[in-house]
């Protein structure tokens, strides 16, 4: 089991995770990190992702608009945005998404970006799920 | 001590706020323009800390902290006795860091900041006591 996952007396948010194609659980939501960079305090770890659950959907039209303006530094830009708040909230599966968003409209590669931001929506919502189920768990 | 985030995503700044609260006041502001203008308006009762995100749109980081800088220098501050300035910045951002350095930062912190690395940096820059580090974040 991925350490990332499971820390004893902490948040895992990682239950039912769907697995990757090497076979190791998708960590949608790590909990535990966030909860360790807040100093352990359960009620800031709440307050960090409610605020980028807020947040997220700004950055994400962000991100269809430069696409849909087929402005790469502004794509750059906003993908930038978003893999900085996805990994400073332990969003791991957007914020790696972000990181291969960045990297295309760097190059620019238009096409590559489209395809990553196409799935950008759907890890959004697995990462709320993950948190508000994170969140309703007793320590 | 007296603080003055200034970040432009909002889950970083909420997270800069709740790691400085235990210190002491936290002003908060989401651009560079803001961060220059709430700097020059407390200068009868000076910030001791910025964080200071080098990445931002329209006026960046490095921009801000050399304009600090400069206001500093009319104002008759000595070099090294001006405000303590903090650079937050990504991995991988390296020759960024290098010139903050050059333009008289005091530190700087990769994000996403981590409470235990902050208190650290605090520590060593005489704005806390260990002590009160050692408390903050039980």
């Amino acid at each position: 089991m991925n350490a990332e996952m499971t820390l004893p007396g902490t948040l895992t948010g990682n239950q039912n995770a769907p697995a990757n194609e090497a076979g190791t659980a998708v960590v949608n939501f790590d909990a535990s990190a966030l909860l360790s960079r807040v100093g352990g305090d359960r009620q800031s770890l709440r307050l960090v992702a409610e605020m980028f659950l807020q947040d997220c959907p700004r950055l994400l039209r962000g991100v269809q608009a430069a696409l849909a303006a087929a402005d790469a530094p502004g794509l750059h830009r906003a993908a930038h945005a978003l893999r900085g708040a996805a990994a400073t909230v332990g969003a791991l599966v957007l914020r790696d998404q972000a990181n291969v968003l960045e990297s295309a409209s760097g190059i620019p590669d238009m096409v590559a970006a489209q395809h990553a931001a196409d799935m950008l929506e759907a890890q959004f919502t697995a990462f709320r799920h993950a948190v508000t189920h994170a969140l309703e768990t007793p320590l | 001590m007296r603080s003055l985030i200034v970040e432009d995503n909002p889950t970083e700044r909420r997270l800069l706020e709740i790691l400085l609260a235990p210190y002491g006041d936290c002003a908060l502001v989401a651009n560079g323009p803001a961060g220059l203008q709430a700097f020059s308006a407390a200068e009868f009762l000076p910030y001791d800390l910025i964080c200071l995100d080098i990445q931002m749109p329209g006026m960046d980081g490095q921009n801000v902290l050399k304009a600090i800088r400069a206001i500093e220098a009319g104002r008759g501050v000595l070099a090294g006795h001006g405000v303590k300035i903090i650079m937050t910045t990504m991995l991988g951002d390296g020759s960024n860091v290098m010139q903050a350095f050059r333009e008289f930062c005091d530190g700087y912190l990769v994000k996403p900041v981590d409470c235990r690395k902050l208190e650290k940096l605090l520590v060593e820059l005489a704005l806390v006591q260990p002590a009160v580090a050692a408390e903050s974040h039980v």
